[in-house]
């Protein structure tokens, strides 16, 4: 065999051995990678689209959770502006105050316990700048029984709670800031600490709130 | 061309000789030889012909043959390295092949492999679904936190709900028997329960009133019970709501704290410690309120951004465009700190023409944000109506935690001149408030006014007190001991009353008249002349105090007589006995029977007629236990 023959024979014979490697390679190296990375990511597919599956679930009854509260909250929201305009209206609405105040001291009077309102004299509506709100000071003098002007004060001092509606509570928000007590007929000590009631004259000078309009930033 | 005929078979040869022909040089050699050893056999053959013909014909068939064979051992690797670039060829297509296949088994379902391919371009899809799966997640934890807000308000309103000074609730029903008023009194024949009342007066009340108002007392703790029991399930559902903030969480496990010391078995609910609590629990309530508030506010503003987010406006015509434009930029100007903002964008909103939109589910969206004047309220109102109502919160607590109840106070004034500052036993189970039982029967103190001035944080108290009983003619000493319990009182502080006087009445009785000045101190602020407060827990392990009946006391009379010296000091001769607390049991004129009965002991005898001495009132203390309570914190209601 000559030389040349032999040349080309070793050639193809090392053609053959690149074309096995190179197949091998390719499976290896190329084909598996590929086949492993597509049938992964159709796995983390799949795996994904079943979360998102169930999340959408999850959200969509949260959602419906959250669009019922919304709603509810937005209706306690309304029901409650009611009751907060009366503790805090927008205007000092002074009959009104006039109104409670008597209704009040009626309700509670009786022949052991008597309440005279004497005057209810109104101030000047405050406005100070640094705050929102507006103050409406009056002074009330009673004329009661030890008993009712604790009921009275009392009545005062739960003012301006909303969340109480059951109870005949005084909506609107007072404030007793000063107080003068005068207990007279008081003949002897022992009459006026057990046996029989002096009479009370009571000055107290209150605070009404009101809360105007919220003004629009310009 | 002949073929030898040895009568054998011609060999087999291998199929790789038979593909690719023969594969090595000593095979071409062997075949070459044999070639040669059948023609010359076949000359041998033919030598029996004519010479010459044979010679020539044997001549021809060697050169043909020859050249055959120079052509076979030529051919043979040419043909070896075709077939090679076939095979390479061929693994390159198999390779191919194999990708082909690959593809064709995952995508051919159609076999549309170019179609399927882009379709499922992985990476991309990959990287939207996760930002879907994002965007969702955030969503629903968005949504829970709300919902867990939205709980959280829910149960603090009803913790604020809750009045546990509520009069009804706190009433104290007459014990023992009913009498039947004669005389001048008898307004009625109704049997009467007798009662003291809450400042130490006697008061009749009919048996019907005392039974309608237990009806109502029982029916107010049951309420008041049921409440509790659901705001201490309610909270540990809400504690394990992972989706609120540490702040908050922290305020709720506060308020938890202070809810879990209530007993709801307790006999006397609600008592003076049951309030101590739960005014701590919803002081953390309405902190609470506010900052929950706040927060869902805020979650409701970025819901109305994000729901305009969502708005998909490009495709949409000019004026759809321009719209959702200017509502974005609306929106943008919300702040939840600022319920004018609301206000504001409500009138520009206003301003804004709903008609200009004509694609229905832009449409459907705008009209949820922002309503359509007439049928529906939008999310835009609701969430400015909390605003507002937010705002209007947050100044009516302000107002009203700067209020001071003047009710408690006076009652804290009655109850401290009779009674001393506190009942609170020593460590060793002694009274540290010696003190104590001033005027338990009302009768050696009375007020004729009281001058409360809220910007002054004080009020003024006037009276007279009368030098009897255990006080007999020590009406210094009582004022003292007066001003003494005061300033041991948490209730006050800094008191002024340095002017004592006394004058003799004509049937030989002194009296002083009394004027203090007493500042009020901050509730939780102790000052350095308070009496010392000892816990329930340890407090409950001592020795009880009613049962040594005060021996201690009667072993410390200095503790009674050394503070007052001063008063001592200024009285007139004879009258500077020492005062002891043996005095105390044993009055000169009140009936009173032991004054050292505990405080909370209900009216023991009530069954006595009307004339009868006023036997009951051996135990004061049989006012609303409300009394208690208001004298823990009298402020700040």
């Amino acid at each position: 065999m000559t030389k040349h023959a032999q040349r080309l024979t070793r050639l193809a014979h090392f053609q053959l051995l690149i074309s096995g490697l190179i197949t091998v390679g390719i499976i290896i190296f190329v084909a598996w990678p590929a086949y492993a990375g597509i049938v992964d990511g159709q796995n983390r597919l799949n795996e994904l689209a079943g979360t998102i599956e169930q999340t959408d679930i999850e959200l969509n009854v949260e959602r419906d959770t959250y669009r019922d509260l919304k709603e509810s909250y937005a209706l306690q929201a309304e029901n409650n502006q009611g009751a907060i305009g009366k503790i805090l209206p927008t205007d000092v609405m002074q009959t009104e105050i006039v109104r409670i105040i008597e209704a009040y001291a009626n309700s509670i009077k009786d022949a052991r316990n008597p309440v005279l309102l004497k005057t209810i004299n109104f101030g000047k509506v405050i406005a100070k700048k640094d705050v929102d709100y507006v103050t409406l000071p009056f002074k009330l003098t009673i004329n009661t029984s030890k008993e009712n002007l604790h009921k009275i004060l009392r009545q005062f001092e739960r003012s301006g709670s909303f969340i109480k509606p059951d109870e005949n509570i005084t909506l609107r928000l007072l404030d007793t800031r000063d107080i003068n007590i005068q207990i007279s007929n008081l003949t002897d000590l022992r009459r006026f600490a057990g046996e029989e009631q002096g009479s009370i004259d009571v000055d107290i000078s209150m605070y009404a709130y009101a809360l105007p309009e919220i003004k629009t930033v310009k | 061309m002949t073929t030898p005929d040895n009568g054998k078979t011609p060999e087999k040869k291998p199929l790789w000789s038979k593909l690719f022909g023969s594969a090595s040089t000593d095979d071409t050699t062997s075949d070459t030889n044999s070639t040669l050893e059948s023609i010359i056999s076949s000359v041998e053959q033919k030598a029996k012909q004519p010479l010459v013909e044979s010679i020539v014909d044997h001549g021809i068939a060697v050169t043909q043959e020859k050249k055959k064979i120079r052509d076979a051992a030529e051919k043979s690797p040419q043909d070896l390295l075709k077939k090679a670039h076939i095979t390479f060829a061929a693994a390159l297509i198999i390779g191919f092949g194999i990708w082909l296949t690959f593809f064709t088994i995952i995508f051919d379902q159609e076999n549309r492999i170019l179609a399927k391919f882009n379709a499922y371009n992985i990476p991309a899809t990959l990287a939207i679904k996760e930002e879907l799966n994002t965007r969702l997640t955030t969503d629903l934890t968005d949504t829970r936190k709300f919902i867990a807000l939205i709980k959280l308000e829910k149960i603090a309103t009803l913790v604020n709900s809750l009045d546990l000074d509520d009069p009804a609730l706190n009433y104290v029903a007459p014990s023992g028997g009913t009498v039947i008023p004669r005389g001048d009194e008898a307004s009625s024949t109704e049997p009467q329960y007798r009662m003291i009342s809450e400042s130490g007066e006697i008061v009749y009340v009919p048996e019907s009133e005392v039974n309608a108002l237990k009806s109502v007392q029982a029916s107010r703790t049951s309420y008041a019970n049921r409440l509790l029991r659901q705001i201490k399930f309610q909270i540990k559902d809400v504690q394990n709501e992972k989706h609120l903030p540490k702040k908050i969480r922290d305020q709720v496990e506060r308020m938890q704290t202070h809810l879990a010391l209530i007993d709801l078995e307790e006999p006397a609910f609600p008592s003076a410690l049951t309030k101590t609590d739960m005014r701590a629990a919803q002081a953390e309530a309405k902190s609470i309120l506010i900052d929950v508030k706040e927060k869902n506010l805020k979650n409701l503003v970025a819901d109305l951004k994000k729901q305009v987010r969502t708005i998909d406006a490009h495709t949409a015509d000019l004026p759809t465009q321009e719209f959702v434009a200017r509502l974005t930029a609306i929106l943008d100007t919300l702040s939840v700190k600022q319920a004018s903002t609301f206000e504001k964008a409500l009138k520009q909103i206003s301003t804004l023409n709903l008609g200009s939109i004509h694609d229905s589910d832009v449409y459907r969206k705008i009209v949820q944000i922002i309503g359509d004047n007439d049928t529906q309220k939008g999310d835009l109102a609701a969430a400015a109506t909390i605003a507002r109502n937010l705002t209007k919160e947050t100044i009516i607590n302000e107002l009203s935690a700067r209020r001071i109840a003047w009710s408690p106070i006076i009652t804290t004034i009655e109850k401290i001149a009779r009674l001393g500052a506190d009942m609170t036993p020593d460590e060793d189970g002694t009274a540290i408030d010696a003190r104590r039982d001033i005027d338990p029967t009302n009768t050696l103190v009375a007020f004729t006014g009281f001058s409360g001035k809220a910007d002054k944080q004080a009020i003024e108290v006037k009276g007279q007190v009368v030098g009897e009983g255990k006080y007999n003619n020590q009406n210094f000493s009582l004022l003292a001991d007066l001003i003494d319990a005061f300033e041991g009182s948490s209730s006050f502080k800094d008191i002024e009353g340095s002017n004592y006087a006394k004058n003799k009445d004509l049937s030989g009785k002194f009296f002083s008249p009394m004027n203090f000045k007493l500042m009020l101190q901050q509730p939780n602020v102790r000052d350095d002349h308070d009496i010392k407060i000892i816990p329930k827990e340890e407090a409950v392990e001592l020795p009880s105090f009613e049962a040594t009946n005060t021996p201690s006391q009667k072993e410390e009379p200095a503790n009674v007589t050394s503070e007052p010296t001063a008063a001592a000091v200024d009285a007139p001769p004879g009258d500077a006995e020492p005062v002891t607390d043996t005095a105390a049991t044993e009055p000169v004129e009140a009936p009173v029977t032991d004054t050292t009965e505990p405080v909370e002991a209900p009216v023991t005898d009530t069954t006595e007629p009307v004339e009868a001495p006023v036997a009951d009132t051996t135990e004061p203390i049989a006012a609303p236990v409300a009394d208690t309570a208001a004298a823990d914190t009298p402020l700040n209601n």
